[in-house]
């Protein structure tokens, strides 16, 4: 008898138990209803496995077990792993598209076009200074005015040029931060993967580490594009291409490295001379061959590594790709100009009395150093109205450059097409060409919003389905506490009802009479 | 499907995202009225704009190409006004030279005044416009014609110019020249001064000489130059009138440019504010429905 009512207690205390562990993980799942990553565990309740019916007697209704209790069997981790992977290899895509729209927006920016700020306004104002010279060619004014809009083209070019160039070199810089992002969160898995490994043979249930390897798993495939599985032990093997990243408690490293240099080595720094003069600065390199110079990734054993989703995949593409051509549209457009210009520029023939002639109008080579000849900078005489020597009054020389303007010369890829072939592939002037580069970018800004557009879309709706099942909802676990709280509450009656009992064998049993 | 915290806040931060997003657009638009900013806002329509835009600011250029041809032959114009003017004196002086009853010192009078005529040619051939010579072709800076003295009178005049025709050109493909040509030696020659200049000098000679002039001959030498310097009036007046044309054609196709551009890149003001007042109020929504989340909890009721 008095087993019964101990046991009696005994079953009580496991119900006390049990239902606090359950409040516990509702408490948790409260603590991190906004914790990104986190997934929503519950604790399983069951029965404890009774005792065998050996102690009891054996009366008319048959061998009976008797039932010793709850207990919480496992705290369930709600994951559901088809949204998860799904999910990553959405979410290295959208990556990839917010980089380049990124990388676009920037571009944009930096080739503004709006209401008379654009190259295409610098060019007009160009060509139509020289319609002004052809009908008043001797006036230094007027010289003047082709010569400041021959500058203020150059220059407008130049700071485009230099805009993406720098650019180019800042997302060079940051190729190197988020490679350094990449490999910490690496490190982090795979000394991670241990302990999950450790804790799975211990027979724990490392739930939330499993989370932080999850969050782990998506940052990388955000950074780089890559897939993961689960190995039978919990641990995680992340790869990139055909590469592993991190395999249990290894992880390669990825690295950032410049090129070897293949190109003619920059010219030496002058040293300063005897008499004490500034050293003369090395030049820098030409604008388009910048890209050269920029950082590659591989692996830590030298191989190439190739990277071409998540964020890391849309800045390469944005890099070397997005950026370069537009680097390549604005070299175009000034190795036209300038060897167009040029051309007619040096047969015709500058004020008397020096009449100089054979004069570029444009020097510098490539759009970041494309500038004004500096002798006509500071001699407007030299600038080359006449198509004959000694004749101040003559204006078809510069009627001939400002004709440039509608001369059919480029194809439609804003290409120069060989001079004496205009007539079979030229279908663009180079400010249409100008105005096509423009649309282009435009386009391809559209292009990049929209997809980025749609992979958030997918994305968002994969994370609202995977939250419903993963993730916290309070009212929910108000419920759940709720009913531990109403189950502790029974189960202290009970076992308040049994202390009644045992008070009643222990004090009052056989004091009958006395 | 379960709703989770998590979801219910993404959904909002969502909505009042892509809701800011639009009405900073909007903002934008009514701002300044424009639709274009980027090339991405519309990459066809920023294309035509750009292309338009130049060829707004080529025809604004022929236009300013126009005006400044107009005053260039102007001033060619009233300087053959005046040499007609001066041309028909010289005729009026030959019918009153014509009486034998002259005496030395009357012609002498008649003679200076030819002189006179002489000179006023010579400085009428050596008109300026803007400190350019308007006859000397593409030399624009050397005088046109130098008087060439015989006994203290001017004999003959040089010319010192060049065959430069200044071409300026008045739309795409269409050029005009802005100079006259005077000058003796060229095959497109319309009057000759030098010729005209002869004449007078003959008649001033000839009055000194004394004797009455072959009256006949001077007025069908001078008749010749008159007719000559007024077809050259008419050519030049052609001219005008053309680059008028010209003028008022350029100025409707810049009009129907400009309203074309304006509707590739501007935005009405009244539609940027009534989409801006729409979307503000979905943007308040939006705003409401987040409030609304931070309602009670069944946390709320736990005892």
């Amino acid at each position: 008898m008095a087993n019964l009512i101990f046991g009696g207690i005994q079953t009580a205390l496991t119900a006390l138990r049990a239902q606090q562990q359950a409040q516990l993980v509702a408490d948790h799942n409260v603590a991190n209803a906004n914790t990104p990553g986190y997934t929503r565990q519950e604790a399983v309740l069951g029965t404890r496995s009774p005792l065998s019916p050996v102690a009891f007697d054996r009366g008319s209704g048959g061998a009976m077990q008797m039932g010793q209790g709850a207990q919480v069997e496992l705290t369930r981790r709600m994951a559901y792993d088809f949204y998860d992977d799904r999910l990553r290899t959405e979410l290295s895509v959208e990556k990839q598209w917010q980089e380049r729209a990124d990388v676009l927006r920037h571009v944009e920016a930096m080739l503004p076009e709006k209401d008379g700020s654009g190259i295409a306004d610098r060019l007009s104002e160009f060509w139509s200074s020289w319609q002004q010279l052809s009908t008043d060619s001797a006036d230094p004014a007027v010289r003047r005015a082709v010569r400041d809009a021959g500058v203020r083209l150059s220059q407008s070019i130049n700071e485009r040029a230099d805009g993406l160039v720098n650019f180019q070199r800042y997302q060079d810089a940051r190729l190197g931060r988020l490679v350094e992002e990449v490999n910490q969160a690496a490190g982090r898995l795979s000394k991670l993967n241990e302990r999950i490994v450790v804790a799975f043979k211990a027979d724990n249930q490392p739930n939330d580490l499993l989370d932080e390897r999850d969050r782990l798993r998506s940052q990388l495939s955000e950074l780089t594009g890559s897939t993961s599985y689960i190995q039978n032990d919990g641990s995680a093997v992340v790869s990139i291409g055909r590469h592993v990243l991190v395999a249990r408690d290894r992880a390669q490293l990825l690295q950032a490295v410049n090129p070897p240099v293949t190109a003619a080595p920059a010219p030496p720094a002058v040293p300063p001379a005897a008499g004490g003069a500034a050293p003369v600065p090395a030049a820098p390199a030409p604008a388009g061959t910048v890209s050269g110079h920029l950082r590659q990734l591989q692996w830590e054993d030298g191989q190439a590594a190739e990277v071409k989703m998540g964020t890391i995949g849309g800045l390469l593409v944005g890099r070397d790709k997005e950026v370069v051509a537009r680097i390549n549209a604005l070299e175009r457009l000034s190795n036209t100009l300038r060897s167009e210009v040029n051309a007619v520029h040096k047969t015709g023939f500058g004020l008397p009395p020096a009449n100089t002639t054979g004069q570029e109008f444009f020097v510098g080579n490539g759009a970041a150093q494309l500038a004004v000849n500096p002798l006509l900078e500071a001699n407007v005489g030299g600038v080359a109205a006449a198509a004959a020597t000694a004749s101040p009054g003559d204006g078809s020389l510069a009627l001939k450059i400002s004709q440039l303007e509608s001369r059919l010369m480029m194809d439609a890829e804003g290409t120069r097409v060989p001079a004496g072939t205009e007539a079979l592939g030229a279908t663009r002037t180079i400010q249409e060409s100008w105005a096509d580069a423009v649309a282009a970018l435009g386009a391809d800004a559209v292009r990049a919003q929209r997809e980025l557009d749609s992979h958030s879309m997918i994305v968002e709706q994969l994370t609202t389905q995977k939250d419903s099942v993963t993730g916290v909802s309070l009212d929910e676990e108000a419920a759940r506490v709720m009913r531990s709280q109403r189950a502790y509450q029974a189960a202290a009656r009970v076992l308040t009802n049994f202390d009644q009992m045992a008070e009643e064998v222990v004090l009052r049993l056989g004091m009958v009479g006395r | 499907m379960r709703v989770t915290n998590q979801m219910m806040y993404a959904d909002v931060l969502a909505n009042l995202q892509a809701h800011g997003k639009k009405l900073a657009r909007l903002q934008v638009e009514a701002g300044d009225g424009k639709k274009l900013h980027m090339p991405s806002d519309n990459f066809v329509a920023m294309g035509d704009a750009l292309t338009l835009r130049g060829a707004i600011q080529s025809n604004q250029t022929y236009l300013n190409n126009i005006s400044t041809a107009r005053e260039f032959l102007s001033a060619s114009a009233s300087a053959m006004d005046g040499l007609a003017t001066i041309i028909q004196s010289g005729l009026a002086l030959v019918v009153r030279s014509a009486s034998d009853t002259f005496g030395a010192t009357e012609r002498e009078t008649y003679a200076k005044q030819v002189d006179n005529l002489v000179q006023e040619a010579v400085n009428v051939l050596n008109s300026t416009h803007r400190e350019q010579y308007v006859f000397s072709g593409f030399k624009t800076t050397t005088q046109a014609y130098t008087a060439v003295e015989v006994q203290k009178a001017i004999g003959s005049a040089k010319y010192n110019g060049d065959a430069g025709l200044r071409k300026v050109e008045i739309e795409r493909g269409q050029t005009i020249s802005m100079n006259v040509l005077l000058s003796q030696e060229l095959p497109d020659l319309k009057i000759a001064p030098a010729r005209m200049l002869s004449t007078l000098v003959n008649l001033r000679d000839a009055l000194r000489k004394g004797g009455a002039p072959d009256v006949n001959f001077q007025i069908g030498e001078l008749q010749g130059d008159l007719d000559a310097t007024v077809r050259v009036i008419g050519d030049v007046g052609g001219r005008l009138q053309r680059l008028t044309a010209t003028q008022d054609r350029l100025e409707k196709v810049q009009i129907g440019l400009s309203n074309t551009l304006q509707t590739a890149e501007d935005r009405p003001m009244a539609q940027a504010v009534l989409a801006l007042k729409e979307e503000e109020t979905v943007y308040q929504a939006a705003l409401a429905t987040a409030g609304a989340l931070n309602r009670n909890t069944l946390f709320d009721y736990l005892r």
